[in-house]
């Protein structure tokens, strides 16, 4: 039964990051209607909960069009390369603890010594689709867009690379269950290292091209930016993409530094293994939903960056902050051992 | 056995990823195999349990050095010529020079001795990642910090050399219109000359 085990996490994870992305389509849609004093969607069903369906339809029975002047293989390669990492990255993703026959069992499909960087270095092909795509589609504003992009998320890598130094010289490995552990015996990881959490979750907005940073599309300027050719399902991929890689990048700093699966005072509840594993699991997934909220949040309340200020933030700011907090930490680390 | 065939796959992969870099015309496309030849080395790590290099070959390499030639290639016009020559007239000396450097890497090869990382019984220490650390940070210090001092070295100088040709451009845009359409003809002129 035990070698089944992966194969089950790997279909329930999957199954929990695509049926988040239409859920998140009308959470941001609702939320911003909220924030705006709007009603956001209503039409389709019961408070406008079918809208997701009604989407995805369109997106499947619209024309599939590409233009003539494109370069035809890289074009439909691109929005493939969106959603390629997004899924490859949930492989060393741990979730949780269950005790199932008897046996304490990580809920993680691969397990691997270098959790981390796996997921750093997964999600930094995301780039590739969106030069692609920028280049295939041959449009000065697609070009522009994935121009934009290439430099803001090779800039925006070096810090978040950085800002988990700190958490990874703390805890001694780079396994995520790790230093979920660690957190569980100590405190969460943004007592230990609040300013390298900060940088942390100012550099996944930059990454998943979130506002502020969404300077790779840019509407106002770049009509659509890198996906401005992109029709029906080809640009949903790109939405398909995006969704996963924030819900990824919510999972990531709710394990580096709110404690991953641990849930206050649980563990001193005296319940039975199961359930308070699986309460801490909901705990993760509370998390994980404030994060998202968080994201949405963020977006309709902060006005996009100019690209030099972009640029001067990202490489006079959040890298010089990095290294002094990685100085910092061993200074500490040194001076208490 | 798995291991095997997915690392001829990938081997075999990447000798033609890499051949169609150099052979494609379009050096864009170019580019893109590069990626796709650096993607099937990480594999090929993987399949020899070298999880450490393989992720950082797709972070560095991959994510980070052709990623900035794709950056500087989208900037560059004329990719897309189709005419553009693809070999010069060097071809016998670099291919010799090429086959000299291959024979070079089979020899040392061949005389093995992969000491220091491999333990005694031939296997992988399990803590891969802290036995590669402690090797850079003490047997290996002075490579380490020679090639730091090379990448500072290189920092430097690619700032130096980009803030001249920010200089030298303002000059050009300060200059009026015919000064400037010469400046563009000498720049077709050279081209020209090259090819």
């Amino acid at each position: 039964m035990e070698i089944f085990y992966p194969y089950i996490f790997m279909g329930i994870l999957l199954v929990t990051w695509l049926t988040s992305v239409p859920v998140m389509v009308l959470v941001e849609r609702k939320v911003s209607g909220w924030l705006q004093y709007r009603v956001g969607p209503t039409r389709v069903g019961p408070w406008g909960l079918l809208q997701p369906i009604a989407d995805a339809l369109k997106f499947l029975s619209k024309e599939d069009v590409v233009p003539h002047h494109v370069n035809k293989w890289l074009y439909i390669f691109a929005p493939a390369l969106m959603v390629f990492p997004a899924f490859f990255v949930i492989g060393v993703i741990p979730v949780g603890i269950l005790t199932l026959g008897g046996k304490e069992i990580l809920v993680q499909i691969g397990h691997t010594n270098i959790g981390i960087l796996y997921v750093l270095a997964v999600s930094s092909l995301v780039v590739y689709s969106i030069t692609f795509s920028a280049w295939a589609s041959n449009n000065k504003y697609s070009l522009l867009g994935g121009l934009r992009s290439a430099a803001q998320m090779m800039s925006y890598e070096l810090p978040m690379g950085l800002s988990i130094l700190g958490t990874i010289m703390l805890v001694g490995s780079l396994r995520l269950e790790d230093i979920v552990n660690f957190q569980m015996n100590s405190a969460w990881g943004i007592v230990w290292q609040p300013l390298g959490a900060l940088i942390f979750i100012v550099t996944a907005f930059a990454e998943t091209n979130r506002l502020p940073f969404d300077l790779a599309e840019a509407e106002a300027e770049l009509v659509g930016g890198y996906h401005t050719e992109y029709s029906s399902m080809k640009f949903a991929m790109f939405f398909l993409g995006e969704y996963c890689n924030m819900l990824t990048a919510s999972v990531m700093i709710t394990l580096l530094f709110l404690g991953g699966w641990n849930v206050p005072f649980v563990q001193g509840m005296n319940l039975e293994p199961l359930t308070q594993q699986v309460i801490q699991i909901a705990g993760l997934a509370l998390k994980v939903v404030f994060l998202m909220f968080f994201f949405v949040w963020v977006r309709w309340t902060l006005p996009r960056f100019r690209y030099d200020q972009l640029m001067n933030f990202g490489w006079k700011t959040l890298i010089p902050l990095a290294l002094a907090n990685v100085v910092i930490t061993a200074i500490v680390m040194a001076i208490v051992s | 056995m798995g291991h095997a065939v997915a690392f001829y796959v990938f081997g075999i992969l990447a000798v033609a990823l890499a051949l169609a870099t150099i052979l494609h015309k379009n050096i864009f496309k170019s580019a893109t195999f590069m990626a796709g030849m650096l993607f099937c080395l990480a594999a090929l790590f993987i399949t020899l349990d070298a999880e450490f290099l393989a992720v950082v070959q797709v972070l560095v390499y991959i994510g980070a050095i052709t990623m900035l030639i794709v950056f500087a290639i989208m900037l560059t016009t004329r990719i897309n010529d189709e005419t553009r020559q693809k070999f010069n007239s060097q071809l016998w000396i670099s291919s010799l020079a090429t086959l000299g450097f291959l024979s070079l890497i089979i020899s040392v090869v061949l005389r093995g001795g992969w000491g220091g990382v491999v333990t005694e019984s031939g296997s992988l220490p399990p803590d891969m990642l802290g036995a590669i650390g402690t090797a850079l940070l003490s047997d290996f210090i002075l490579a380490f910090d020679v090639v730091s001092i090379l990448l500072l070295v290189a920092l430097i100088g690619a700032l130096h050399i980009a803030k001249q040709d920010d200089r030298k451009l303002y000059v050009q845009e300060s200059f009026v219109d015919d000064e400037s359409s010469a400046v563009k003809n000498h720049v077709k002129e050279t081209e020209e000359m090259h090819v």
